[in-house]
């Protein structure tokens, strides 16, 4: 029995040491194996820690983002100084989150959105006013309006960007307010508001920009306050003309202009109606005549133009006509006998100040490409600079290279609004927001021994 | 014999790992206590936030010149409580 035992030992003790070389044991080999574990599961352990407090940070950034958005819309659509309708706050804040996959750098940044909007419906009914407000940048207090906070810092003035007609020899007009609409990101668009046709005193040639609900309607008849069947509002770049209540004449426009009534249209001298209504002088070429039965009451028989003329102050003068050209409107029929015209270039007239130049043409909305939105340029610099010294006076190791590198790691996020509001061009708000993280220095050294 | 001979055979292993072990088991532990108290603190964060807001409604919306910050700030986090 003994005898056997020893036997097995010699055997085992000739494997080990065949297999090993050396006259060890296996398990002696087996030195500070749980430590090492530790090291290495440890590690792991760290990655998924900071993976989890990564993750309730987020929570805890997007709750407290989400109710300050709130807070803010709440205050906005509640101020006393303003009557708005509404207001919506969108924050983007660039937080900072432990990032343990990331070997430089103390914190990367990562953006937060949260968004609000707030109806405040006290404001809901009732006049709206707009006597005291300015062109091109004076926000009325009553429209409503986008609030943008980036970083803490707000970027309020391109709620509005909008046509202000100016009252005409101090009588007392009402107003066409066309509004840009623009989108920011992936964030709603602004609907446009109109308000009652008036003869237009446009500084600027720029016309409305994307106007999904935006309505322009002949004020003082009550056909057309009628807000049910308008007359012909904007959407999605084209106006429609609706021809509800009446009938198109048709789209003949050199027989059919010679024959209209030029007459009631004094200001068209110049353009039109010269000498028997040529259409020669028509600067546009054909036009869209379109004739309803709801007119002026002044005039009954009164032919309306691509969207007519209006004589808004009653003296029998038509004061704004807005001209469509043939070749841009397509008819499509709506069912319940309705007609709907889509137009795509639109043109105002002033009966005092002539033809305006302010077309609206939606081919040049899609010309080229411009940008809208939130435009953010990320850049992360880290700067490395490594030495290799030889130190030869080290007693430990007199033979060997010392590396030095040193590290300067910064992450800089810089944030500009763009706002497109002429179809061709991009313009930049103010301000533009930057945000750097804390600077990271760090410096490893290592130490390299040559053997001989 | 032999249990000479046993002895002999398991003379290399000295308690040089059950001492790692409990070493590491302790370093663990304190590991997991401590991540456990980091989220307990977030949950808290969560829960005293949603509580302020929830109380505050009525004032924010009376309030109609207010600029809409709220003020509040989040419980100390402190790991190594005991309780009370």
């Amino acid at each position: 029995m003994i005898k056997k035992i020893r036997h097995k030992i010699a055997q085992e003790d000739k494997a080990r040491l065949s297999f090993l070389g050396q006259r060890t044991r296996l398990l002696r080999a087996s030195k500070g194996q749980a430590l090492a574990e530790l090291a290495i599961f440890a590690s792991i352990f760290l990655l998924v820690v900071s993976l989890l407090v990564k993750y309730g940070l987020s929570m805890n950034y997007s709750q407290q983002d989400t109710m300050l958005a709130f807070r803010k819309a709440l205050s906005e659509a509640a101020n006393l100084n303003r009557r708005g309708q509404g207001s919506q706050v969108v924050m983007l804040n660039d937080r900072s989150f432990p990032d343990a996959s990331d070997a430089v750098g103390i914190a990367k940044h990562y953006p937060v959105y949260s968004s609000a909007s707030v109806t405040w419906s006290e404001n809901l009914y009732g006049d709206l006013d707009y006597d005291d407000v300015g062109y091109p940048d004076d926000l009325s207090p009553d429209l409503p309006r986008i609030l943008l906070e980036i970083n803490d810092e707000q970027i309020t003035a391109p709620g509005s960007n909008w046509l202000h007609t100016a009252a005409v020899d101090d009588r007392d007009f009402t107003y066409t307010r066309i509004q840009d609409a623009y989108s920011t990101g992936d964030f709603s668009i602004i609907s446009v508001r109109e308000m009652k046709s008036t003869p237009l005193n446009c500084d600027s040639p720029n016309l409305v920009g994307e106007c999904s609900d935006a309505e322009l309607y002949v004020s003082g008849d009550p056909e057309y306050d009628n807000q049910e069947h308008p007359s012909w509002y904007f959407d999605n770049k084209s106006v429609i003309v609706n021809d509800y209540w009446g009938s198109f004449v048709g789209c003949d426009p050199e027989k059919e202009y010679l024959e209209s009534t030029c007459t009631t249209r004094d200001w068209t001298e110049t353009r039109f109606c010269s000498s028997g209504c040529s259409a020669q002088d028509e600067a546009d070429g054909n036009c869209l005549r379109f004739e309803t039965a709801h007119t002026r009451a002044i005039d009954n028989a009164q032919n309306f133009f691509a969207g007519g003329s209006f004589d808004v102050d009653w003296d029998g003068r038509n004061d704004t006509v807005m001209e469509i050209n043939c070749s841009d409107v397509s008819r499509t029929s709506v069912s319940g006998g309705r007609t709907v015209y889509y137009v795509n270039n639109l043109k105002f007239f002033n009966y005092q100040e002539g033809p305006i130049d302010l077309t609206f043409d939606s081919r040049n909305a899609n010309a080229g490409e411009t940008r809208q939105g939130i435009q953010s340029d990320y850049a992360r610099d880290i700067y490395y600079q490594a030495s290799i010294q030889r130190d030869e006076n080290t007693q430990d190791i007199p033979d060997g290279i010392r590396t030095v590198t040193d590290i300067d790691a910064r992450e800089t996020i810089t944030r500009t609004v763009l706002l497109n509001d002429d179809w061709t061009s991009e313009r930049a708000l103010e301000p533009e927001i930057e945000v750097q993280s804390a600077l990271d220095t760090r410096r490893v050294e290592e130490w390299v021994t040559i053997n001989d | 014999m032999i249990k000479k001979m046993i002895k002999n055979k398991l003379s290399g292993l000295k308690g040089q790992v059950a001492i790692e072990m409990a070493t590491a088991i302790i370093a663990v532990f304190i590991f997991l206590l401590g991540t456990l108290q980091i989220f307990v603190w977030f949950n808290a964060t969560l829960i005293e936030r949603q509580e302020y807001y929830q109380s505050t409604r009525k004032q924010a919306a009376e309030d109609r010149l207010s600029s809409g910050e709220y003020d509040w700030t989040p419980p100390q986090l402190d790991i190594f409580a005991t309780g009370e």
